[in-house]
């Protein structure tokens, strides 16, 4: 079945946020830029998604999120995992990789 | 997350809102900029940066709203949106609003002053801290060999008699025995004494209480102390206790009442404290004005001794102290039983001495109230035992208000409820109908379902939430009406019903219920409206009317109960009782309070007689030993007629009275004479009879002159023959009764302690009250008149109950009738203005107004018909129920249906 580059994203937009603020802190933009970046055109995210999203998982408490400034010296609201963020992320990621492989297996059989 | 948390995000960001959006805001504005700044770089000139960056964006608003959903803030503010609706619409409507909202209020406010009455009468516990612990003790075991026993005793099936008193050594061995387990206290009832204080002189009732009452209950004072262990011993001062209500009523709540003396029986006792409101007593319904020391019994029972083993009167209960378990402390009781009652006091007999064991007596075994079984060595039953009951209702002793008459009212009420709620939902419908136009727009406008039901009900919960807020304040008032109503009749005595949260909570689920079940329907409806139809007219729709058809039929049940209790009360009132009680004036002298013994209270009761008969307008006086017509009832053993002793027949009602009794009451004398002078102590002892007696026992034969057994060995000779009267209660039937002169009444302690004086009047009875009090002050200044109203107020007091209840049912059926009037004009305006497009036809092809408005006319009574039919048939098993209550009514009486029926065109 052919699948849009949006439809892929729809469960596992939260994850990919969680591992792009993995490393150090970014506000929206940059994290949307991370993504972008690292999935090279084959993923897209937008601007309609991200933002409820990062709404979503600062109310899981997954992220927090606090007002800085940008490399450009301007005002952005910065994200940044928290300890339960960081724990379901790594489970998450693990879930994934074990389901992927899964899916090799199988195609690599049939 | 929490549930909590997101509540609080989602509240907190509604409130918050402005700042929250303005930092959204913030973010998109920075996150645009980035992405502009990012094509600029990719190569786009700026005005095509920033055209592309706003294009990728997506729509800004839509992204807002999403952002808002997550918040959870949609939920809060969509509620809020539609309650702002709910006013509107409620506004643009008044008379709507108005309607409703009254006959709501009415409806849950008779619920509410109804149900809170009734939690007081079922729930309530007393108001000290960990009533649970509380427990009430009893006394199981063969007879004892006492002879004054006050309180509350039964034989068991297998002869063991099962009390409630104590005698105060044993009492006393209670107390050190169980001291470790459990506070044991003790109590009786003084039920009137007489009281003088800062000059004036009244009846009061109350309690003698044990040293550790007031501790061991858990009742602490509010002026002044509590009373002690060292105030109960002889010889220490006497002190007392006043109730709240006392206080506040009768001296008006001053504090400088501490110290003074309260002259009880002629001993002055000093106040020492008053007691908090909301207690009365440890019988919970009893409301004690006065509390005294168990030891200062003899001054106000100066016929009873202390000390006195033969005397039980101590009435028992307990607190159970902390770690202790109820098995421990019937253990310490049962211990001292058998050590303090020797077994010489214990009347053997043989059938004592079977080997099953009887479960607790008094109480089923199933009694949720019982908490300590008699145990497996209580199998010999050969010696006294101690039962625990649970106490934290207080002592049962006297017996808990009946629960019915309000039952019987809630469900009036509850139909009542119902017929409003019918009554809404069916004005909500044609409203909804109405508003087809509006509702099918906002459903091409993308309105979900949940969304429209959801708006729907807020309305309806609106008007729910007005309704309670009116019917509150009518139930504060309705209760206080009930009170006052019930007021003068014992079995209201104390309900204080105070509210508490379990009204609270019952107001609250009858406001969700009634939301649910009016709101409900018509908002459901509103779902099925299709586009095409709302541009359509409709035939009226079915649910309106069957709505009307269910108001109508409950007004019915309203009518007919109504006019059924109606009828009864009618009857009642309308019995001939025998005598005349017109113009009569009924009062209480109560001469052992006074001080009176032996002969001098009788002394005393004639001395009244006179000085009352010398009153002008007066037209005769009489004294009798009981009232008649107030629920009181003396009885005599087992009577026997000489020449005719195989009818034999015990528990005869009887009275004392004077020769005047017959004149002044204008109890025809059928033959024989009426009691004179010469009827002394000395001189033969007499007896008049009434009718039923002379069938009974002599059957067609001449009474007079023939001898009466009564008891062993009293003889008497019938002098006279009476009509029959009632003797207690107006509804029983006239019963053999028997009339003895009050000369020759004995004269032991507890003979004429009290009597009624009546008085007949040639004017108004109540206008020589006055007069009377002057001529009793010169018998004896001190003597309080207790008890004084005219005997058909006296009367009325025992037929209240009926009469309350017709009362009340009539206003419901009233509010019933009124509501599905208003059903039934809604109904038939909305179905006119339905078809005015078929009515407008009709007269151009040429009917008459009249004709044309006619098949509307005939469905809506077809409606009430159908209403009527099913009211009907659901007439028949209610009156089943009803029977009891009723007075020589046929439940399926012919003419009040008829009537109710001519009520309803």
């Amino acid at each position: 079945m052919a699948t849009t580059p949006n439809d892929l994203l729809q469960g596992t937009l939260g994850l990919l946020v969680l591992r792009a603020i993995r490393d150090e802190r970014r506000h929206g933009w940059g994290i949307q830029q991370r993504i972008n970046q690292i999935a090279q055109d084959a993923l897209s995210v937008n601007q309609g998604s991200l933002y409820p999203a990062l709404i979503r998982l600062e109310k899981q408490s997954l992220i927090k999120s606090k007002w800085g400034t940008s490399e450009a010296g301007r005002r952005a609201k910065f994200y940044s995992l928290t300890a339960k963020g960081r724990r379901q992320m790594e489970k998450e990621t693990e879930i994934w990789k074990q389901f992927s492989d899964t899916i090799d297996l199988i195609l690599q059989s049939i | 997350m929490s549930f909590f948390k997101s509540a609080w995000v989602a509240l907190r960001s509604v409130f918050v809102n402005g700042r929250a959006e303005d930092e959204l805001q913030e973010e998109m504005a920075f996150h645009l900029d980035m992405q502009t700044q990012h094509n600029i770089e990719q190569g786009m000139d700026p005005v095509a940066a920033k055209k592309q960056a706003l294009k990728t964006f997506g729509g800004a608003e839509k992204l807002k709203e999403d952002c808002r959903d997550s918040w959870g803030a949609r939920l809060v503010m969509d509620l809020l949106r539609d309650l702002k609706l709910g006013f509107r619409r409620l506004k643009k409507n008044p008379g709507f609003a108005l309607v409703a909202i009254i006959s709501l209020g009415i409806a849950i406010g008779a619920n509410t002053a109804i149900f809170s009455l009734l939690n007081a009468i079922l729930f309530q516990t007393l108001p000290v801290p960990n009533p649970e612990q509380l427990r009430e003790i009893r006394f199981v075991g063969p007879l004892l060999n006492t002879s004054q026993v006050r309180g509350s005793s039964t034989t068991l099936p297998d002869g063991r008699k099962d009390t409630n008193a104590m005698n105060h050594s044993v009492f006393q061995q209670l107390q050190k025995s169980a001291a470790k387990f459990g506070n044991v206290v003790g109590f009786s009832r003084i039920d009137s004494v007489q009281a003088r204080m800062r000059g004036e002189i009244f009846t009061m009732g109350g309690m003698l209480i044990s040293g550790n009452f007031c501790e061991g209950i858990g009742v602490g004072a509010i002026l002044g102390r509590t009373i002690r262990p060292e105030d109960d011993v002889v010889g220490a001062e006497p002190v007392a206790l006043l109730s709240y209500s006392f206080w506040q009523r009768q001296f008006n709540g001053d504090s400088n009442i501490l110290g003074e003396l309260i002259t009880l029986n002629r001993t002055g006792f000093r106040v020492i404290g008053v007691l908090p409101l909301g207690f009365d007593g440890p019988q919970h319904g009893n409301e004690e004005d006065l509390y005294v020391p168990l030891s200062s019994q003899p001054i106000i029972q100066p016929e009873l001794e202390l000390a006195d083993d033969n005397h039980w009167w101590i009435w028992v209960m307990a607190r159970l102290k902390e770690g202790s378990s109820d098995v421990q402390l019937k253990g310490a009781l049962d211990y001292a039983l058998e050590a303090s009652i020797s077994e010489d006091r214990y009347i053997r007999s043989t059938a004592s001495k079977s080997g099953e064991s009887v479960t607790g007596g008094g109480l089923g075994a199933d009694d949720p109230k019982l908490i300590v079984l008699m145990d497996e060595t209580d199998r010999y039953h050969d010696r006294l035992r101690s039962i625990l009951i649970d106490g934290s209702s207080g002592s049962r002793n006297r017996g808990r208000t009946a629960a019915t008459p309000f039952l019987f009212m809630l469900t009036a009420a509850g139909v009542v409820l119902l017929a409003a709620c019918a009554n809404l939902a069916g004005l909500l419908i044609s409203r909804s109908v109405s508003q087809e136009h509006e509702t099918a727009t906002r459903k091409a406008l993308g309105a979900g379902a949940l969304r429209l039901v959801r708006q729907g009900m807020t309305e309806s919960f609106l008007l729910a939430v007005l309704g309670t807020g009116s019917g509150w304040i009518i139930s504060v008032w309705g209760r206080a009406a009930i009170l006052q109503a019930l007021g003068s009749v014992s079995q209201a005595d104390g309900l204080s019903g105070k509210t508490d949260y379990r009204v609270f909570l019952f107001t609250t689920l009858l406001t969700f219920l009634a939301a649910l079940l009016f709101g409900l329907l018509p908002a459901l409806r509103s779902l099925r409206i299709r586009m095409m139809d709302a541009l359509r007219t409709r035939p009226e729709s079915r649910a309106g009317r069957v709505f009307v058809a269910l108001q109508v039929c409950l007004a019915f049940l309203l009518i007919v109960g109504a006019g059924l209790l109606i009828r009864s009360y009618v009857n009642i009132q309308n019995i001939n009782p025998g005598f005349n009680l017109d113009k009569l004036l009924v009062f209480q002298l109560n001469a052992k309070n006074g001080g009176y013994e032996g002969a001098q209270k009788l002394d005393l009761y004639q001395r009244s007689a006179e000085a009352i008969g010398a009153i002008p307008g007066v037209k005769s006086v009489a004294v009798s030993d009981m009232p008649l017509l107030a629920n009181s009832v003396r009885t005599v053993g087992s009577v026997k007629v000489l020449d005719n002793p195989e009818i034999e027949k015990g528990n005869l009602l009887a009275l004392d009275v004077t020769g005047n009794f017959f004149l002044t009451l204008e109890i025809p004398i059928l033959s024989g004479r009426v009691f004179e002078a010469t009827d002394v102590p000395d001189s033969e002892k007499v007896v008049i009879v009434n009718e039923s007696f002379a069938r009974t026992f002599f059957g067609e034969r001449n009474p007079l002159g023939k001898q009466v057994l009564r008891g062993a060995k009293t003889i008497y000779r019938v002098v006279g023959v009476c009509a029959d009267t009632k003797y207690n209660r107006i509804k029983a039937e006239a019963k053999p009764m028997l009339f003895f002169p009050i000369t020759q009444a004995s004269t032991g302690r507890f003979d004429l302690r009290r009597a009624w004086i009546q008085v007949k009047t040639e004017l108004e009875p109540l206008a020589l009250v006055p007069a009377v009090r002057q001529a009793m002050a010169t018998v004896d200044p001190d003597l309080p008149l207790n008890n004084v109203k005219t005997q058909s107020i006296q009367m009325n007091e025992t037929i209240f109950r009926e009469k309350f209840q017709s009362i009340l049912l009539v206003v419901f059926a009233l509010m019933g009738v009124f509501l599905s009037c208003i059903g039934t004009y809604g109904l038939m305006v909305y179905t006119v203005s339905r078809r005015t497009s078929e009515i407008g036809i009709r007269k151009a092809l040429g009917a008459r107004s009249g004709q044309a408005i006619r098949p509307i006319f005939r469905s809506s009574l077809f409606v009430a018909g159908i209403g009527l039919f099913i009211g009907m048939l659901v007439v028949v098993p209610l009156g089943a129920l009803l029977r009891d209550q009723l007075y020589r009514v046929e439940p399926y009486d012919p003419l009040t249906i008829g009537v109710s029926i001519s009520y309803y065109f």
